[in-house]
């Protein structure tokens, strides 16, 4: 605190012997560090935390850019064999049949697709920071077996409603992430630990899952079929209405969530820790669970369960630019919304005219980008 | 001031500790020492109010601690607790960043970041600031969440034994430093610690927990004496006075923790010619008065210190 005078030689007081060297062993190359941006090793910690910083920041222009590219690309692809030009004109134009495919087939679809990859993509982040554990998502907290619970019910009483089937998927997946929360409180008090919500949340998917594999039991042929399908996630049915609507359940948590990406950040260095620092932790994670799972309640209810981004796309993130969250909140982000719009560009051209449904091609996409990622790191797991 | 009045704490019914009173004034360090469970991290948290005591109360600055925000409470206490969290998916830079919390913005301001400049200078780690924190030794990491509390800038720094994983070199520095920081900044310093020799030294007073309340409170050279330790941790120890510094080193093996015998106990054996002192009953008993972690006089110190060095 009284510090040595501002140009003095740093690691006056001897650090360990590795300090002043190259890279710890199971540095991450690729990763935004000091060591990788090649700094002077005496140049000042804020000056080596701006370089940082400003390297982060174009990592994320980079993602976003990523992101308009892959929505290009999903617009220009389709089975009706319009030319690029033909569907950048189609965007410019109303009333002819390239117009027609671009703004009522593509955009909505290709859009649905980026907004359900960031709601999940922030739904994982948030349930990582607040669980404080690399291997949750929304869905370990239930909020997935509750929202095909609520589909199912729907779906076996026969409704033919548009909307009816998304809502009840939407209530079910909050009750199921209230009934976790609720779980918390009981066990211990305003406290509400991580290891509570995990283990009441894993309780909560089971419950669900079993009812919904009853509801499976008791209904017919055709209904079964209607449930498992509506499992593999698939976005035939986006069109402007649900995106509309999407829109409005995704995109609200999203500042909320940035807002508190300071207090995400402190509750890492631990429960006690972050409330000494100032943190309401019991209000912090009740509230970072409800904006989580409302992100991907509002995903999934249009478009079933679409797995893997939640849990991958705030990994890929972190591993790309480091786990301050105020810039790994819309990184992340960016990245599902890329990830599933270029998982949906991929199913729907790999066999066309057979669309591959998107719940299946997240995960045939993740999955190989995220090892590579894992395994050239040294590191375990964030 | 940091007061702490007639403090009770109990888990589960049972009670942790009772009756607790002590006071650090700004400037000084009040060193909490104890058995293992004797209950000086949960001490700690009841000043943070991490924990609810049962009965007493926590003064800072003449306001009570428990009606304060939780904002509030941390621009006057910062707290470094004793386990190291497991994964900090942050660069230095970053985690020491944190303690500006209490202060920051969304966007940290030109102070905030050179708070955070110089609190990684002070202890120096300047040369890890890009460094992951989960890349970092034990010792590194530990020096890290130090800066994070220096830079927070309280008015009180709770420290839960913050060199067990240091080396001699860096348990030095780490405790010079809260010292200096302590008389320089007129910041007071609760430290739990188990080095009593190092408690000796840095402290300008001690807390003895035991056996569910204070056993002696006061200067280190009055309360620490051969006959308190053998009572409190239950080890017979040798005082070694050298050039007017004093130490303890343990005589033999533990007496056994249930059925305590005088017989057992022995008394310290001599060794060499290094002069020995206060082998017990000729050391007045602790007293539980004169608590007042006020600042010692730091001439003295510093007197004594130069004595250290150069016999």
């Amino acid at each position: 605190m009284t510090a040595a005078p501002p140009t003095a030689p740093d690691c006056r007081s001897g650090c360990t012997p590795d300090c002043t060297s190259g890279c710890a062993p199971g540095m991450n190359p690729g990763c935004v560090s000091g060591q990788a941006l090649g700094l002077d090793p005496s140049a000042s910690p804020t000056a080596v935390y701006g370089a940082l910083l400003a390297r982060k920041t174009g990592m994320l222009a980079l993602l976003a850019v990523l992101l308009v590219a892959v929505v290009l690309a999903g617009l220009c692809a389709g089975a009706s064999g319009l030319s690029p030009a033909q569907v950048l004109g189609g965007l410019a134009r109303q009333n002819d049949f390239a117009a027609t495919v671009v703004w009522q087939l593509r955009l909505p679809r290709v859009l649905m697709a980026a907004l359900v990859g960031a709601g999940l993509a922030a739904g994982g982040v948030a349930s990582q920071a607040i669980l404080r554990n690399p291997l949750a998502s929304p869905f370990t907290l239930g909020v997935a077996s509750g929202a095909a619970f609520g589909a199912a019910l729907v779906i076996v009483s026969g409704s033919m409603s548009r909307w009816l089937p998304a809502a009840s998927a939407f209530c079910f997946a909050l009750a199921a992430s209230f009934l976790v929360l609720g779980i918390a409180r009981i066990k211990r008090g305003a406290a509400g630990g991580s290891s509570v919500l995990i283990l009441g949340g894993v309780a909560i998917m089971f419950l669900f899952s079993s009812l919904t594999s009853f509801i499976q039991y008791l209904g017919t042929e055709h209904e079964v079929q209607a449930i498992v399908f509506w499992a593999f996630g698939s976005l035939s049915k986006a069109c402007w209405p649900e995106v509309a609507v999407a829109c409005l359940m995704i995109l609200p948590p999203l500042p909320l969530l940035l807002r508190v990406s300071w207090d995400l950040n402190l509750l890492a260095a631990g429960d006690d820790a972050a409330r000494s620092m100032g943190v309401d932790v019991a209000r912090l994670r009740a509230g970072g669970l409800v904006l989580g799972a409302l992100a991907t309640a509002g995903a999934i209810c249009f478009t079933g369960v679409v797995g893997f981004i939640g849990l991958v796309a705030p990994h890929l993130a972190r591993m790309l630019v480091g786990g301050d969250h105020r810039v790994l909140l819309p990184a992340a982000c960016c990245l599902g919304a890329a990830l599933v719009a270029a998982a949906d560009l991929v199913g729907r051209t790999l066999w066309q005219p057979q669309i591959i449904p998107i719940g299946i091609m997240t995960s045939f996409l993740g999955v190989p980008f995220f090892l590579h990622l894992l395994l050239r790191r040294g590191r375990e797991d964030w | 001031m940091l007061e702490v009045r007639d403090l009770r704490f109990a888990y589960n019914g049972a009670d942790v500790f009772s009756g607790v009173d002590f006071a650090v004034a700004p400037g000084a360090v009040l060193g909490v020492l104890g058995p293992n469970g004797a209950g000086k991290s949960t001490l700690l948290r009841c000043v943070l109010h991490l924990l609810r005591p049962r009965a007493g109360e926590v003064l800072v600055d003449g306001r009570a601690s428990a009606a304060m925000g939780p904002r509030e409470r941390a621009a006057l206490l910062a707290y470094v607790p004793q386990a190291r969290p497991l994964k900090l998916p942050l660069t230095v830079f970053e985690a020491v960043l944190m303690g500006r919390r209490p202060h920051m913005a969304w966007r940290p301001s030109a102070h905030d970041l050179e708070r955070a400049d110089a609190a990684i200078r002070a202890l120096g780690l300047a040369a890890l600031a890009g460094r992951d924190f989960d890349a970092l030794s034990g010792g590194q990491g530990q020096k890290v969440l130090l800066a994070r509390a220096f830079a927070q800038e309280a008015r009180y720094l709770l420290l839960d034994e913050p060199t067990s994983s240091l080396d001699l070199r860096h348990q030095e520095e780490v405790l010079g430093l809260v010292a200096e920081t302590a008389r320089e900044r007129a910041v007071g310093a609760l430290v739990a610690i188990h080095d009593l020799n190092a408690a000796l030294r840095f402290c300008d007073a001690v807390l003895v927990l035991h056996q569910g309340g204070v056993a002696a409170c006061g200067a280190p050279d009055d309360v620490l004496s051969a006959r308190t330790v053998r009572e409190v941790y239950g080890v017979d120890v040798v005082e070694v006075d050298c050039a007017g510094r004093r130490a303890f080193l343990p005589a033999g093996p533990p007496a056994p923790r249930a059925a305590e015998t005088d017989a057992m106990r022995g008394g310290g054996t001599p060794c060499g010619n290094v002069a020995l002192r206060g082998d017990g009953a000729d050391v007045p008993a602790p007293s539980r008065d004169a608590c007042g972690g006020a600042p010692r006089d730091p001439g003295a110190r510093a007197e004594r210190d130069r004595s250290y060095t150069n016999p």
